[in-house]
């Protein structure tokens, strides 16, 4: 397992608790993965353009399902054509900071999302 | 030595919807299913013998793949063909494998072996584990060191002295020669499967159906295992693999189970039945529920006749055949056919007509995708757990499974009639 300096080097986090509501996803593998209500679609777009400027790398399959990866191998899947969005953390994070990761991780999609409006 | 990858050596026969690699027929399975139809299989013919049965079909048919595998790549010196079978089994979900051996035997170190790892994840704080879990990964590396060094199949005997299941670091195998048996078993290929499939039909919703199956196909085609080995998707780990491992482990422990105690074979077939829930359950339940179908198709409905031809679907493009919905009427009566089924090409090819249906897999998924789109709330997007699981298949399930046709028996085409009680 990883360590606690796993968020280092990584674009800036949320300062605390995201302004956005994450539940885990129905599949969820021990916190590993989560639904966030982030975005009227139309956006989406805009924010995949911000992501990229943050250094995300974008390893989409196609334009139906975007799939981003953080520069610390989380990832995050967009659908455009509903605004769909699922956090996808690294198997490597501790499973006592997952919420703390995944909560900052949403964060900094809302800030995305603030940006792309 | 050319580069792996797995997409441009994987086929489909086309209206059949029966996938191959490098000849070889495989098919998408998730870990829940490939636990729990193991776990039978051990139940049936004792912890001993399932693990040898295993291993040995394991060896078996992976032989086969490196063979063609070695074959189309250029895959000539012993090197390159450890290096071919590392990164095979690798980008087939099954983990990641260090092997120090030659013809004479060795060892084989295993690290996030498929098996292992998720018996740990799923069962590791609940269950103690008493004996390895890693029968596939060892059968594999027997084989892998057979090919890399032209060794006749079967020449040497590879044993799990290690299991990550048993809280052990790592999975170690050891590998020893030993004098080969006789093989008899026919090869089951893309060849002999074509002459055992009927023609195929088209059913109820076919122009929804036929699209997503494709696109679908097209989305897998890319996936293979992470830096681990292992693939991560829909929730649950997923593998390509190969089907004559099912059919042998299933069929084999069904034959030894009629000749050693008849009495208990319908309780073992119950349980095969049943590992069509699982799979019904975990794994279509997980893709349906996931963005990337939301994203492919568009947002869920709670029609059954929806969740049924999505269903249909993804069996499809996971490569258990071209099945059809051939009547259905909500709430009553489901009726699922199929020309083709990675169960029947195995049967008819290695043992000829079948005095009875045989097709379980096919039969519980039958069972399992009425319940499903009757009873799950999918637009409420429920988490897939144990426990809901155990509330959808256990005490109660309202409705029966009859296979009123068999390919197996001689029929161009296997139908399974899904009926309230």
């Amino acid at each position: 397992m990883i360590e606690d300096d796993r968020n280092a080097g990584a674009p800036a986090p949320s300062s605390g608790p995201a302004e956005v509501q994450i539940r885990t996803g129905h599949s969820c593998y021990r916190g590993l993965t989560w639904d966030c209500e982030l975005t009227p679609r139309k956006s989406v777009d805009l924010i995949i353009a911000h992501l990229l400027s943050l250094g995300f790398i974008d390893e989409s399959r196609g334009a139906r399902v975007r799939e981003l990866v953080h520069p610390e191998a989380h990832r995050v899947i967009l659908i455009p054509s509903t605004g769909r969005v699922q956090l996808r953390l690294h198997y490597l994070t501790p499973p006592e900071k997952r919420r703390e990761v995944a909560e900052n991780f949403a964060g900094l999609l809302l800030g995305a999302a603030r940006a792309a409006a | 030595m050319t580069e792996l990858n797995l997409g441009t050596h994987r086929t489909f026969i086309p209206e059949q919807e029966l996938m191959f690699l490098a000849d070889e027929p495989v098919v998408y399975h998730c870990h829940h299913f490939n636990l729990f139809l193991d776990q039978t299989i051990d139940d049936g013919l004792g912890a001993a013998e399932g693990t040898l049965l295993r291993t040995e079909a394991a060896a078996e048919f992976s032989y086969r793949l490196l063979k063609n595998l070695c074959e189309r790549t250029n895959a000539d010196t012993p090197p390159e063909r450890l290096q071919l079978a590392r990164e095979l089994f690798r980008q087939l979900g099954h983990g990641t494998l260090e092997i120090n051996a030659d013809a004479d035997g060795g060892q084989v170190i295993g690290t996030h072996l498929h098996y292992g790892f998720a018996w740990q994840e799923k069962y590791g704080k609940k269950v103690k584990r008493h004996y390895p879990a890693d029968a596939f990964a060892a059968g594999f590396s027997s084989a892998a060191v057979e090919i890399a060094f032209g060794l006749p199949q079967g020449s040497l005997t590879a044993k799990e002295e290690q299991c990550f299941a048993l809280k052990d670091k790592n999975c170690v195998f050891s590998l020893k020669r030993r004098v080969p048996p006789v093989l008899d078993g026919a090869p089951v290929d893309a060849q002999s499967t074509l002459a055992v499939v009927g023609p195929p039909e088209n059913g109820i919703g076919e122009d929804v159906i036929q699209p997503i199956a494709q696109g679908l196909k097209e989305f897998t085609a890319g996936v293979a295992g992470d830096e681990r080995g292992l693939v991560q998707a829909f929730g649950v780990f997923v593998t390509m693999q190969l089907t004559g491992y099912y059919n042998r482990v299933s069929y084999d422990a069904v034959r030894r189970i009629e000749a050693k105690a008849p009495h208990s074979v319908g309780v073992l077939e119950e349980l095969l039945r049943e590992s069509g829930h699982v799979c019904v359950f975990n794994t279509f339940g997980g893709i349906l529920l996931s963005p990337e179908w939301e994203g492919l198709v568009g947002p869920l409905t709670d029609d059954p006749l929806d969740i049924l031809k999505w269903s249909i679907a993804i069996g499809r493009a996971l490569g258990m055949g071209r099945w059809v919905i051939a009547e259905f009427e909500a709430d009553r009566r489901f009726v699922v056919r199929t020309s083709s089924s990675y169960e029947s090409a195995y049967y008819r090819t290695r043992y000829g007509l079948a005095d009875r249906p045989v097709e379980y897999l096919f039969q519980g998924a039958a069972l399992a995708m009425a319940q499903l789109a009757h009873r799950v709330k999918f637009t409420e997007k429920p988490a897939l757990t144990p426990e809901y699981y155990q509330s959808l298949f256990k005490g109660g399930v309202p409705w029966q499974a009859e296979q009123t046709r068999s390919i197996v028996c001689g029929d161009t085409f296997s139908e399974i009639v899904v009926t309230r009680k």
